[in-house]
């Protein structure tokens, strides 16, 4: 993913991620291992019925213990880390420094908000390299506002207001028709009939075209 | 005769509560947030004596798990919904 | 010859019936449901496709939750539990067997009044199984198939109740003697496990479904307003839905431990241990709610340790792996059928555990939340783990159940094409983490196409792995070899208690109509005394009874009546009360005949009864119902700022003294239960008559205060805004419990007219017991509706 490393929070997203998945790796090899090679090991060799099942009850409690441990100290780490992250996710500017735009879902589009008033539906443009706030909420249903390439997302629900934030750079894996950065918003909870298609561009564009843009009319 | 005493004197003492919850809900200059804890804490004190002699958990004890592990649930329920109110 | 058969089958009420009855259905729902899975995966396979369309698609994917959930696969697991639970605790039967008939009955009708919605106009439900407000509201969903859909979840809460109730009464109390809680199989401790969750569980659910109709069709406010609202429906779901998913898992999880043992010829290594983690299962599960709401704005205290419990439920469950890889640790696997697919549903558990541990995380969910990395997720533990384990079940108890051995080759061809095709479908989800969930279609532009495909060829290979199964069972049953009593060589007791050649009297014969119960135990490893000796053909005609089925039916057409219309739910009503008045009539001329289960292993309920265990499972599971209602009252008034100060809607003094007629009437309950255990019953019946009286004195009440709030000026109904919603639908659920219990003091009153035997007073304490929890309620209602 080229835009891990320059795009924010992405990168840091993508970072927690790789933590995830490097435990979960080594945890599902030496299950799942097992779990194919015990009974290859020890299968049952001969036509002999054994006497009767082993009524000796085992329990090293020691190996449970061991693995327990093991899986505390991992998923506190992890714990950790994704605290960390979710805060770094929280910390977002003000709008003084950033760019805060009211974001309206509904059946089914997305209605954008820019500072000066600007109402746009379906269409998001943004400067790059500006830290831009989004204020998100929704008029009728339960939706999710997602811009997923960022992986930023949060829920639109009426009469509550959910923050995110991001930061993108000018230089991007996809440039739309717009010749510029583009980025797919998408709504990620079942909305009614046109949930598939409650879709939006993000457009990330140079300081000044920005300015252009937001100025001229409504 | 002596069966007859624990129900009048449970009964005896959710009367009185009730009107105790009364008389203090029409004494207006008690603010309500200190008010409505009290009413509430009442109200559990009754519902404890209704759950040890109506439910019978005083004669069976055994029923107590029951008892605990239903509250704990519903007060989890309760806790966890309403400490998702972000204020 | 026909009749009688047909007779049995909407009859019986005996556990192995019952268990074939729900073996049956679940499979028969299955086969739509994943008709449903297959249309969705047909018209995912490629980009821009238009095999089904939005309407179409969005009903397929909640419908196919629904069915799979609450109708495949916990009630197969119920099946199970249903015909191998009595056996494994040396039991004759359920507990309450007229209750197991009914637990079905309304499985079965409530599944139907679900899918009827199909045909209803405007389809069936389409806001998908989890039902998030406000798209459910009648504004959003105007079509009847969600109304139906909610209806179809309020039977089977009942049903699960009922069901609920008696298996944990049986387990805790008709354990044949020497079977102690340490000597119970696994699989009974499993499905012990699975019913503590089903009853503190289910409760929520109901909560929120009665909410929702009383939405949907009073006009109340629950969900519509903004106070309430998604995250109202969110906390109340999903405190219901997360345990949920490991009722779904749980008995699929026992079966596997018992296969394990049997197929590894060991016990199971750190079997304390095992149980242990059970019960931390269930504690935990019901913590953890929270991750389905991360992105919800709910304040971030809350999701570090919604994150931080989520992780901990992997912790009972790693222990659970290391269990099973230790007990093949030196041991003889044979690997048949049933080993087979256990195997493979644990390994199939572990990825999807593994995921879920991802999704665990509240800041990783930020990109995975409502993508097919959770569909993935969930799949692989919900398909995958339960599943497989419960086709290594079916595999494993069939040779029981029917006396007849399934192909062994037909058997691995069905494994190894269901685990192909199992992962085939979903391995490659977790690679389509920007794919929405739920969506009808996708464009080409997005690259989703190459991996939907192979999901798609996926499917129809696993549906195919089913079409062998299916055979399998069909050829097995008409003319499979004969199973010997224990051709697995278990240990538990569903194995060893019959001895010698030909098939178990426990299997699905010709002799079945009439035919005995459990034959007697002879003695097995485990020093289990047999508890009980033949029963002869007349007493199982005494153990059929038409009421669960007239009940079922009469309770689903009146509900399904919420979504067809008025007329429809009063010739429900009618059919509830016949059945109603039919089964107090069985009861009173002693129609329905059961042996007692002599005493066995009861601790720690040796001084109770059977009747009182199971009425104190009852009113611990309505503890949390009300506990749900009244918890949603005080979250929308947390959330709402303006609320009626106390005394300037509701007539407080009216009120208090009708609190106080209530608590008399609980006084005088009170002393009558008093007097039936001290022995002076010469005044039970006035002192009954007298709660009858003064029960009806506080609906009376109760009526003329609801006629004057809602015909006053202004009036003050359920519609005008969340404080009438509240106090009409709380107290008047109140009230339906409070009409409930007259209308059983009725019967009480008359059961007595002719003198009193055990019998008779024990059922005074129960009632006693339901009418001191009516009033309990009420002690927390008349202060937290009229006074705060």
């Amino acid at each position: 993913m080229a835009f891990a490393s320059v795009a924010e929070p992405a990168a840091t997203y993508q970072s927690l991620f790789n933590l995830y998945l490097t435990f979960a790796i080594i945890a599902g090899t030496i299950t799942i291992g097992s779990l194919i090679l015990f009974p290859i090991l020890y299968r049952k060799r001969g036509t002999a019925e054994e006497p009767e099942i082993g009524k000796k009850e085992r329990g090293n409690l020691k190996v449970i213990g061991l693995v327990v441990v093991l899986m505390i100290a991992t998923l506190s780490t992890t714990a950790y880390a994704s605290f960390t992250v979710k805060d770094f996710y929280l910390r977002h500017p003000d709008c003084k420094t950033a760019i805060c735009v009211q974001v309206e879902a509904f059946q089914w589009a997305w209605n954008f908000t820019y500072p000066n008033g600007k109402n746009v539906v379906g269409l998001l443009r943004v400067p790059q390299d500006t830290p831009i706030v989004l204020n998100v909420t929704s008029s009728d249903v339960f939706h999710s506002f997602s811009i997923q390439a960022l992986r930023i997302k949060t829920d639109a629900i009426r009469g509550r207001y959910n923050v995110i934030w991001f930061n993108v750079p000018g230089t991007c894996p996809s440039y739309g028709k717009s010749g510029f950065c583009e980025y797919r918003i998408q709504c990620f909870e079942l909305c009614g009939l046109g949930h598939a298609f409650m879709t939006g561009r993000l457009i990330v564009m140079p300081p000044s075209d920005f300015t252009n843009y937001i100025s001229s009319g409504p | 005769m002596g069966y007859k005493l624990t129900p009048l004197g449970v009964w005896g003492y959710v009367v009185a509560v009730t009107i105790v919850q009364m008389l203090l809900v029409s004494y207006q200059s008690l603010s309500s947030s200190v008010l409505n804890p009290v009413i509430i804490v009442l109200a559990f004190s009754e519902a404890a004596l209704i759950v040890m002699f109506g439910l019978q958990i005083w004669y069976e004890k055994p029923f107590i798990i029951l008892a605990v592990a239903s509250a704990f649930f519903t007060a989890l329920a309760i806790t966890l919904a309403l400490g998702s109110i972000t204020h | 010859m026909v009749k009688t058969w047909i007779k049995r089958w909407l009859y019986t009420t005996d556990h192995k019936d019952v268990g074939i009855l729900y073996f049956v259905t679940s499979f028969y729902f299955a086969f739509l449901a994943a008709l449903l899975a297959l249309f969705m995966r047909t018209q995912l396979a490629v980009p821009n496709n238009k095999f089904l369309g939005a309407a179409e698609y969005n009903q397929a994917v909640t419908m196919h939750g629904l069915l799979m959930v609450f109708w495949f696969l916990s009630p197969l697991g119920i099946a199970f539990a249903n015909y191998f639970i009595p056996p494994q605790i040396g039991a004759k039967d359920l507990a309450f067997p007229r209750l197991n008939a009914l637990s079905y009955w309304l499985y079965a009708f409530g599944g139907l009044v679900t899918f009827i919605g199909f045909f209803s106009p405007g389809g069936a439900a389409n806001a998908g199984w989890t039902n998030y407000s406000p798209l459910t509201s009648i504004q959003f969903s105007p079509n009847a198939g969600e109304t139906l859909a909610a209806a179809g979840l309020i039977i089977v809460s009942a049903s699960v109740t009922v069901g609920t109730i008696n298996i944990l009464t049986t387990i805790l109390f008709h354990r044949a003697p020497g079977m102690t809680f340490m000597k119970m199989p696994m699989f009974t401790w499993f499905i012990f496990f699975t019913m503590l969750q089903m009853l503190w569980a289910f409760p929520s659910l109901l909560a929120g479904l009665i909410m929702l109709e009383s939405d949907r069709i009073l006009g109340t406010l629950f969900f519509t307003s903004v106070a309430g609202g998604s995250i109202l429906w969110d906390n109340v779901f999903w405190f219901f839905g997360h345990p949920e998913v490991y009722v779904v898992l749980l008995p699929a999880i026992g079966a596997v431990m018992e296969i394990f043992q049997v197929f590894t010829n060991r016990t199971l290594y750190a079997k304390k241990i095992a149980v242990a983690a059970g019960f931390a299962i269930v504690t935990i599960s019901f913590m953890i709610y929270g991750h389905h709401m991360f992105l919800t704005g709910i304040n971030v205290t809350e999701q570090e340790v919604f994150t931080i419990n989520t992780e901990a439920v992997s912790l009972p469950f790693g222990a659970l792996m290391v269990i099973f890889i230790a007990t093949m640790y030196r041991s003889a696997v044979k690997l048949a059928t049933p080993m087979f697919f256990a195997l493979g549903s644990l390994a199939i558990f572990v990825v999807g555990g593994l995921t879920g541990v991802f999704n665990s995380s509240l800041a990783l969910d930020i990109a995975q939340r409502g993508t097919f990395f959770v569909v993935g997720h969930f799949h692989y533990v919900m398909v995958g783990a339960s599943l497989f384990g419960l086709f290594g079940a079916t595999y494993y108890w069939w040779p029981k159940m029917t006396g007849k051995m399934l192909s062994e080759s037909l058997g691995k061809l069905h494994f190894i094409v269901s685990i192909i095709g199992f992962n085939l479908i979903f391995f490659p989800m977790f690679f389509l983490m920007d794919m929405p969930r739920r969506i009808v279609t996708y464009t080409a532009d997005t690259g989703w196409g190459p991996l939907n495909l192979i999901a798609s060829i996926g499917s129809y290979i696993f549906i195919f792995g089913h079409l062998i199964f299916l055979s399998n069972l069909v050829r097995s049953y008409a003319r499979g070899p004969p199973a010997g009593p224990n051709p697995w060589h278990g240990t538990t007791l569903e194995w060893t208690s019959w001895k010698g050649g030909g098939p178990s009297p426990m299997g699905v014969g010709a002799s079945s109509i009439g035919r005995p119960l459990l034959s007697s135990l002879s003695a097995d490893p485990h020093n289990v005394k047999s508890s009980h000796g033949s029963i002869g053909p007349e007493i199982a005609h005494q153990h059929w009874s038409g009421r669960p089925i007239q009940l079922s039916l009469g309770l689903s057409i009146a509900l399904a009546g919420l979504g067809f219309g008025f007329p429809i739910f009063v010739l429900g009503l009618v059919l509830l009360t016949w059945a109603l008045v039919g089964w107090a009539s069985d009861d009173l001329h002693d129609r329905f005949m059961v042996p007692d289960e002599p005493p066995g292993e009861r601790w720690p309920f040796q001084t109770t009864t059977k009747l009182k265990l199971g009425m104190w499972a009852f009113i611990s599971s309505e503890f949390t119902f009300f506990g749900v209602l009244l918890g949603s009252y005080a979250f929308v008034r947390y959330n709402f700022s303006y609320w009626p100060p106390p005394g300037s809607i509701h007539n407080i003094p009216v009120a208090g003294v009708n609190t106080i007629i209530l608590l008399t009437s609980g006084l005088t309950m009170l002393l009558a239960v008093q007097s039936i255990k001290t022995g002076a019953i010469k005044h039970v019946r006035t002192l009954l008559g007298s709660t009858l009286a003064l029960g009806v004195v506080f609906m009376i009440i109760k009526g003329s205060e609801w006629y004057d709030l809602l015909t006053g000026s202004p009036p003050f109904t359920p519609q005008t805004g969340l404080p009438g919603s509240t106090f009409f639908v709380i107290t008047g659920i109140h009230g339906a419990h409070v009409i409930a219990g007259l209308v059983a003091l009725v019967y009480l009153l008359v059961r007595t007219r002719n003198g009193w035997t055990p019998g008779k007073r024990a059922t005074v304490e129960h009632f006693g017991l339901y009418w001191a929890f009516v009033d309990m309620v009420w002690v927390f209602v008349f202060p937290l509706l009229y006074l705060v």
